[in-house]
């Protein structure tokens, strides 16, 4: 029933406006509830330890999954966690927090099938690695706590999800040619738009906040987003180029956008020596993660 | 150091303190968010505290139900337990879940026996149907019945038990099992039996006095008007015969006053029973001989064959009455020309006396009457004697007071021998 997209060959093309109306009557559409729920959860600075395990406890999956990670290695605890409120103490809250809404965001990665599994597991570890190394910048260089930018990070190219579950073709073709093409170019020149622009969409359709849809539209153009939160869909911008670089397997630009890139870096004051050790932190979190089990 | 060196330095330098910057800074993002974290994990630990409250509260409250309960279960034993009836509880599929001291008394059994138990491995077969077969019909329509049973209990003895069963209910009136209390009736079936019994004695006494004393009388007085008015118009031999009529309706009267008062004693329960040694070959002999001038009238031969020197441990006075009532019914219902034998034996615990004729005998269904006071049984005999129906009353009554058995043996129309066995006591 799925309609598959092969614009590129007969010249019919599925408006954009139908694709976010096509996933929203799919198996993703059902999860939309859920995520934006932890959403609003996970940004709320009101949100009690209480209401976090409230909610995690409701959705045994996500319970199951979270006591995983805590009974993981890198936790190395002695004894074994068998409860949320358990998991929240010796995980801290925070980092709890962090694996709901990773763990939810990963169940949109599940709904794909066949063709595009391969390009999903390397998409799922690049995402990671964004969520990871955009909250680290803001730790590092704004001393901020990093939630938003681990968010945005995590979602950055849920347009790519959408693509490998709904738009088969452009990853066949992207596979049959290596992943030589650009990304973007391809999409635009299959669908008449592109990942960045399929994100954004879908974010604005289930009502993200807007600090989210901005970094999933503007990913590949920090310097078209509005002035208010740019700053955030920049430090994603420099997150995802530092996370190509130490995590090969997923490009899906041919090339570093310099001068994009050392905009970003002088809008937001980053020195290149500051820069250098982000990169040796992330490669750090990255074996981390391997740890956790959240690196597939 | 030259320039090189120099800019290697400072670079060295800025490095360093990017990084001494970038600690700091998640050094005080880490302090906040132990701070934070260290507020989360209080909340949890008071939230852990209240639900620990919150356990030993309802704890308390659990252990103050128990408390009652446990009052209320006391309550419940001794109650049970000090009731004097037998009491016993079911559940409704027929397992006995307990019962009180009374039961376990009555049957001889410690209440682990009963406890988890059904009828049948309580109670015999046969009874334990009757209990199941009740306990059905009870749990089909509830509410209460009452049914009567023979149980046999630990004294070794059957009781007449009535047993009271009433269905208890849930608070949704369901049936959760049977309770069961049972009465022991047997000794008030006892006296219910005695006073009828007691009651037709009475009757009997009264029908006696009425009819048997009353016709022997009317002849006397019919026969001393007719002397008083008529004597001097009568012969001689006439009046001579008249009375001697008249002296044996007053010896029958008197033999049967004797009996009634005898009986009426006896009844009453104020014949001592003074067993003495006694010489039955000479007993014997002083009731032949008081028996003799009516078998002579009878030309009946009455005889004794018992050996002289014969002794016998009894009470003299119901001896002389057992054997005087046998003896004048052995020549009552004998025809003339007819014998009675007085006999006796010598067994190993029984001294046996019989007193045979061979008269006109007794049907089977005569024989069952002869020793009931509440059935009226009294026959003419073969000379038309008159009989109270007591005296075989009496024998029985006497002989069984002195532990023995009266037994008769009978044909119609060869004779009866009636046989008394006593106890014998020599070594007394």
């Amino acid at each position: 029933m799925q309609h598959t997209h092969n614009g590129a060959d007969t010249g019919q093309k599925m408006s954009l406006q139908d694709l976010i109306e096509q996933v929203n009557k799919s198996d993703i559409g059902s999860l939309r509830q859920n995520v934006v729920r932890i959403l609003s959860l996970v940004h709320n600075p009101a949100t009690s330890a209480h209401e976090l395990s409230d909610l995690i406890q409701t959705d045994p999956p996500l319970c199951s999954r979270i006591l995983r990670v805590a009974n993981s290695a890198f936790y190395g605890s002695q004894r074994h966690v068998g409860a949320i409120r358990q998991a929240i103490i010796w995980l801290g809250f925070n980092t709890v927090k962090e694996l709901a809404l990773s763990q939810k965001v990963f169940e949109l990665f599940q709904n794909g099938n066949g063709l595009a599994d391969f390009s999903l597991k390397n998409l799922w570890n690049h995402s990671m690695l964004v969520a990871v190394g955009s909250k680290l910048v803001y730790r590092r260089e704004f001393v901020l706590s990093g939630e938003e930018a681990f968010t945005a990070g995590l979602l950055h190219e849920l347009g790519l999800i959408i693509e490998a579950q709904f738009c088969k073709e452009v990853f066949a073709y992207d596979l049959i040619h290596q992943h030589k093409g650009n990304m973007r170019q391809l999409e635009d020149a299959i669908l008449g738009y592109n990942h960045c622009d399929i994100g954004g969409a879908l974010a604005k359709a289930w009502e993200f906040p807007d600090f989210i849809s901005s970094s999933i539209k503007y990913h590949h153009t920090p310097e078209l987003s509005p002035e208010r939160g740019r700053r955030l869909v920049q430090t994603v911008f420099i997150a995802d180029t530092l996370a190509t670089r130490i995590y090969k397997e997923f490009n899906d630009e041919p090339a570093e956008n310099k001068a994009t890139f050392d905009a970003c870096m002088r809008d937001l004051s980053i020195e290149s020596e500051a820069l250098d050790l982000l990169a040796k932190e992330l490669e750090k979190e990255r074996q981390i993660l391997v740890e956790k089990g959240l690196m597939l | 150091m030259n320039t090189d060196q120099n800019q290697k330095l400072q670079q060295r330098i800025k490095e360093l303190e990017i990084e001494l910057r970038h600690l700091r800074n998640d050094y005080d993002l880490t302090r906040r968010e132990v701070d934070v974290a260290k507020g989360n994990f209080l909340d949890m630990l008071k939230s852990l505290e209240d639900i620990n409250v919150e356990l030993a509260d309802r704890n308390a409250k659990i252990e103050q139900q128990k408390a009652e309960i446990d009052n209320q279960y006391r309550l419940f034993r001794t109650l049970l337990d000090e009731i004097p009836n037998p009491v016993f509880y079911e559940d409704a599929q027929g397992n006995y879940l307990g019962c009180n001291k009374a039961f376990c008394q009555a049957l001889g059994i410690t209440s682990d026996k009963v406890e988890g138990k059904t009828a049948y491995e309580i109670f015999p077969r046969h009874d334990a149907e009757l209990h199941h077969r009740m306990d059905d019909k009870l749990i089909r329509q509830g509410g209460i019945l009452h049914y009567e049973t023979c149980i046999l209990f630990a004294d070794g003895l059957d009781h007449d038990i009535v047993i009271s069963k009433a269905a208890y209910l849930d608070a949704g009136g369901r049936i959760l099992g049977i309770v069961a209390v049972c009465s022991d009736v047997t000794q008030s079936k006892r006296n219910e039996l005695e006073l009828r019994q007691s009651n037709r004695a009475k009757d009997k006494f009264f029908s006696i006095i009425s009819h048997d004393m009353k016709n022997p009388l009317n002849a006397l007085m019919l026969t001393t008007e007719f002397l008083q008015d008529n004597h001097q118009d009568l012969t001689k031999s006439k009046v001579e015969d008249m009375l001697g009529n008249v002296h044996n309706s007053a010896k029958r009267l008197n033999a049967l006053l004797s009996n009634l008062l005898q009986w009426a004693r006896s009844q009453s329960g104020r014949i001592p029973h003074e067993p003495t040694h006694l010489d039955l070959y000479n007993l014997v002999e002083q009731i032949i001989s008081l028996a003799a001038s009516t078998a002579r009238e009878k030309s009946i031969e009455l005889a004794s064959d018992i050996p002289r020197g014969m002794f016998i441990y009894a009470d003299r006075q119901m001896l002389m009455t057992v054997l005087r009532n046998l003896v004048s019914n052995a020549v009552k219902f004998t025809q003339p020309e007819g014998k009675v034998l007085v006999n006796a034996i010598l067994l190993d615990d029984w001294v046996e006396i019989t007193v045979a004729d061979n008269g006109i005998g007794l049907s089977k269904a005569d024989i069952d009457k002869l020793f009931r006071i509440d059935v009226h049984y009294s026959t003419k005999g073969t000379s038309r004697e008159t009989g109270t129906g007591l005296g075989l009353i009496l024998c029985f009554e006497f002989v069984e007071r002195q532990g023995g058995e009266i037994k008769v043996f009978s044909e119609v129309g060869k004779g009866s021998t009636f046989r008394v066995r006593l106890p014998r006591q020599d070594a007394d």
